[in-house]
């Protein structure tokens, strides 16, 4: 079954139809909405809240090519809301134990890779949402700046502008960790 | 200069490649594989759901229900009312200053007309008088958490506060879009009002062109809209002076036959966009100019 058809008959109430539209998403959209709220019962609320929103309003969705689009501005909505009401975000070093982290870390063969993925994860917690949302619709969902904008309803300048200063914290950071790659050492050749 | 382009699309490339290889590997992640009863979940609530929502609609108390007959509509900007008001053909003020505020609210309405399918927006509102909303009751009606001020750095003062719904419509007059609508009224000593205008953004909603850019102390920037509307009434036998057809063709002017003297008004509006909402000041004759109302959203921009 493809998408559009999908979509088609899930306005109709058809949920064996809508069941394969949270079976292709769920896992893109809980990722996304763990980004967004560094929390892994928030990001689940989220992502089951999203999707029941998505049902209950399927109808209103005119262009069902667009569903996807459609789908994570409701559930960037909704991760917002939940976000500004649950406060500030439960840090990972709280979630995790320092030595389950530790243990964690040498599990990994590499350990250059690991280190860029705890600097992208504890950089990521330390941003504020809205550069963290807009960081993770368009290096994670691979959102354009205006898919992005029209998502977020803010203008494409604001994206942008929230996009270069989330990278630039990001590139500091990484530019700071041990075994940063190769291809960003370079700091005088990386202008953003 | 291609160092840097080269170098900002290695990085480019690079974050995309960490957040999806953080995504599939990175230890927080990993409670979310393979848990295909999240699916079955999910599934439940939908249905649980849809059942309250049945529920709801069916036992909904009739008063509710007639709720959308009794709304006076606040926000009449329709094509027909604009055309009525570039073409002079008479108009009672009252309705023409409806159509001035409406026009002032949808920031550029001529581009909002000519839009997507949007051809009209609709509304309605009731004026609450006491207090200054708590933030929980904001939050109530607009469903996020807006940035508000109680009293401005340049002696505007809350008043009250209304709320309510806009709805865009399509040139068939059917409902495209509703969305909830907070209003809070200030006036200042000299007894001047200004409106501060919070809603949602409507799809295929256009704003013009960016009027500059508001940079926040924590480094973020945003876009606002700024206009001055001149509406002028004037009686039936008024003649359009040289001076007001030179404005009217720059659209800057708009005149509306049907007064008894010649009623001059400015309409001055500031939007812009912010984390999904868009917020608009609005004011009649007022004596503030662009930088001041800059000052002012800036005010209102930083409580958060």
């Amino acid at each position: 079954m493809d998408q559009v058809t999908a979509v088609l008959q899930g306005q109709k109430g058809d949920k064996d139809s809508f069941r394969f539209l949270v079976e292709t998403y769920q896992s893109g959209a809980l990722s996304t909405a763990l980004f967004l709220t560094q929390n892994h019962y928030t990001a689940q609320d989220v992502v089951q809240e999203a999707f029941v929103q998505c049902y209950l309003h399927l109808s209103e969705l005119r262009n069902p090519a667009q569903f996807k689009w459609w789908f994570y501005r409701i559930l960037t909505r909704i991760a917002w809301r939940k976000k500004e009401k649950d406060g500030k975000a439960i840090p990972i070093a709280d979630i995790f134990p320092a030595k389950e982290r530790e243990l964690d870390e040498e599990n990994h063969s590499s350990s250059a890779k690991t280190d860029v993925k705890e600097t992208i994860m504890e950089c990521l917690e330390k941003l504020d949402v809205m550069y963290r949302m807009v960081l993770t619709l368009y290096y994670f969902n691979d959102f354009s700046v205006g898919e992005i904008a029209r998502m977020l309803d803010v203008a494409e300048g604001t994206v942008k502008s929230r996009l270069y200063h989330g990278r630039q914290k990001l590139k500091e950071k990484l530019l700071q960790a041990p075994d940063h790659p190769e291809k960003i050492t370079n700091e005088e050749e990386v202008s953003l | 200069m291609n160092k840097k382009i080269d170098a900002e699309q290695c990085l480019d490339e690079f974050l995309k490649d960490e957040f999806i290889e953080t995504a599939k590997h990175h230890s927080f992640f990993e409670s979310q594989k393979e848990d295909a009863a999240f699916v079955d979940r999910i599934m439940e609530n939908i249905i649980q759901a849809e059942t309250i929502a049945k529920s709801v609609r069916t036992n909904m108390p009739p008063e509710e229900k007639e709720l959308e007959d009794i709304v006076t509509p606040l926000y009449c900007n329709t094509p027909e009312n604009h055309n009525l008001i570039k073409e002079n053909k008479p108009m009672k003020s009252k309705k023409v200053l409806v159509a001035a505020v409406a026009a002032a609210l949808c920031l550029t309405s001529a581009t909002c007309f000519a839009f997507g399918k949007i051809a009209s927006y609709e509304g309605h509102s009731h004026w609450v008088e006491g207090d200054f909303p708590t933030i929980t009751k904001m939050e109530q009606v607009l469903d996020v958490r807006p940035d508000v001020v109680e009293n401005f750095s340049n002696g505007f003062k809350f008043t009250r506060y209304s709320v309510g719904e806009t709805a865009s419509k399509d040139e068939n007059g059917a409902k495209l879009e509703a969305l909830p609508r907070l209003s809070l009224d200030y006036r200042n000593e000299k007894n001047q009002w200004i409106a501060l205008s919070i809603c949602g953004v409507f799809t295929g909603q256009d704003f013009g062109e960016v009027s500059g850019t508001i940079t926040l102390g924590n480094g973020e920037s945003i876009d606002y809209y700024y206009a001055k509307d001149h509406y002028k009434f004037v009686p039936g036998n008024y003649e359009v002076t040289a001076e007001d057809q030179a404005a009217m063709d720059a659209g800057e002017l708009f005149i509306s036959y049907g007064s008894n003297a010649v009623e001059d008004c400015y309409m001055t509006n500031l939007s812009w966009i912010k984390d999904g909402m868009k917020y608009t000041l609005c004011g009649q004759d007022l004596e503030i100019d662009q930088a001041g109302m800059v000052e002012m959203a800036k005010e209102v921009m930083s409580q958060k």
